[in-house]
């Protein structure tokens, strides 16, 4: 070859991160996406400690964001922080938008590590102002030291709204109300945004309300290039079909962390890994006991998730047919 | 811990400590104007989070009925945080940074373009 293969990493988060680190390592040339201006994705609006699954304790989340973003680095990846993947096309050509241009790529290989997006919960009043997303709550206390409102309501109840309960007091908010019900029971009122919840025959007056209730791999990019969809509710829902190398069948498309299913940061950057050497491996540069020694490094997590994946089939509705 | 003199109506303002956050590098405060009236920001932050901060939460209004809109999911995506910036509608507040003497306005419907016709529309 007179130059390395090419891979494209979407994503900048803890499963993007990893998967450049690997892929770098042994020879790819490696180009990493991040629409958002800093990279390190979930992580950089994270308040409590991350367990890396290595043994060795928590981690802080800027600490473990900086490690990543520099071991990404200094295995020779470029980074490139606000620049959205818009699309994939007719024979894997990529749409990218940076700040006032775009422009086409074509990489030997793609992996998506696109994270997740929160789910809505549509409900008499939901639109008003002080509405927001369980993430949107994070962004605004941890990245951006901003109270949106004093007293707040969390819809939901699994552990995603457990860990916006700590960082919303950590943030000195209080918690007036959390739980879940079906939308219907739901109301809430306000002249310039929300004054009041009800949940049936309760009132509550809140400030805030943060919608919690699970998050969901961001498909997108995987189906637009072909891949198949399929529902697993132990994943957080749709995900795309991919094989023990992390592969959607019959694409040149890999995919890791949230996108590959809802997880924890450590599997996140463990799937990160794997996927970075099996895309290398696809390209010639690696080979298949590098990838097994990657998946049972990868912890328990990492297996099981394996096992969820091989139990689906595809969806008989898909986004793009 | 929120310092108590700055907060609004709806308890919002700013949280000065933490007790697993370190302190934000100190970025410069600037003041810009949201419909005329003088905001503080730091520069860097999204023109959302120092609207949010300092009790703003309508940003606009739906083009049918005038229902307001704040912010909803802080990462770009959902449209209901788009103000004009001077004079150009449709910016995503929590995407853009503040820098001093920006002039952000509440983005009536679809707005207004007002600013300067960009290069690639002129012949």
């Amino acid at each position: 070859m007179s130059h390395p293969p090419t891979i494209l990493i979407v994503g900048g988060g803890p499963a993007g991160l990893s998967a450049a680190a690997a892929a770098a390592e042994v020879g790819a040339s490696v180009m990493l996406c991040e629409e958002q201006p800093t990279p390190g994705g979930q992580l950089i609006y994270r308040a409590q400690p991350v367990d890396t699954g290595s043994g060795g304790g928590a981690e802080r989340p800027e600490i473990l964001a900086k490690r990543l973003v520099e071991a990404a680095l200094s295995a020779g990846a470029v980074l490139k922080p606000g620049v959205l993947v818009a699309g994939r096309y007719g024979d894997g050509e990529i749409l990218l938008v940076g700040p006032g241009r775009t422009w086409t790529v074509t990489p030997d290989a793609v992996i998506l590590a696109t994270g997740s997006t929160d789910l809505p919960f549509p409900f008499p009043g939901a639109t008003s102002p002080g509405v927001f997303s369980c993430r949107a709550v994070k962004i605004l206390l941890n990245q951006w030291r901003v109270l949106p409102g004093r007293r707040f309501a969390i819809v939901g109840a699994g552990a995603d709204a457990e860990d916006l309960a700590v960082d919303i007091l950590l943030g000195g908010g209080e918690v007036v109300w959390s739980g879940i019900a079906p939308p219907p029971l739901f109301q809430t009122w306000g002249r310039d945004g929300v004054e009041t919840l009800s949940i049936g025959p309760s009132h509550f007056e809140v400030d805030v309300i943060a919608i919690a209730v699970g998050r969901q791999a961001d498909f997108a990019l995987a189906a637009m290039s072909g891949a198949k969809l399929g529902f697993a509710p132990e994943l957080g829902g749709w995900i795309p079909i991919a094989d023990d190398r992390m592969q959607c069948p019959e694409q040149a498309i890999f995919v890791a962390g949230d996108a590959a299913g809802i997880g924890s940061v450590a599997v996140a950057m463990a799937e990160g890994r794997l996927t970075g050497l099996a895309a290398a491996a696809s390209l010639g540069l690696t080979g298949a006991h590098v990838l097994d020694e990657a998946r049972e490094a990868g912890g328990a997590e990492l297996v099981w998730r394996g096992d969820v994946r091989r139990g689906l089939e595809p969806s008989h509705v898909q986004p793009f047919t | 811990m929120v310092e108590d003199d700055q907060t609004t109506a709806h308890g919002a303002g700013r949280i000065t400590e933490h007790a697993l956050l370190a302190p934000l590098q100190t970025a410069a405060i600037e003041s810009f104007f949201f419909d005329g009236v003088e905001v503080e920001g730091r520069v860097g932050e999204p023109i959302a989070a120092a609207l949010l901060a300092a009790g703003q939460r309508i940003f606009r209004t739906m083009p049918e009925y005038g229902d307001p809109r704040g912010g909803y999911c802080m990462v770009g995506r959902c449209s209901d945080c788009l103000v004009v910036v001077n004079g150009v509608p449709g910016v995503r507040a929590c995407m853009s940074p503040v820098t001093g003497g920006l002039h952000v306005q509440t983005q009536y419907g679809l707005g207004e373009f007002h600013g300067d016709e960009p290069d690639w529309l002129q012949g």
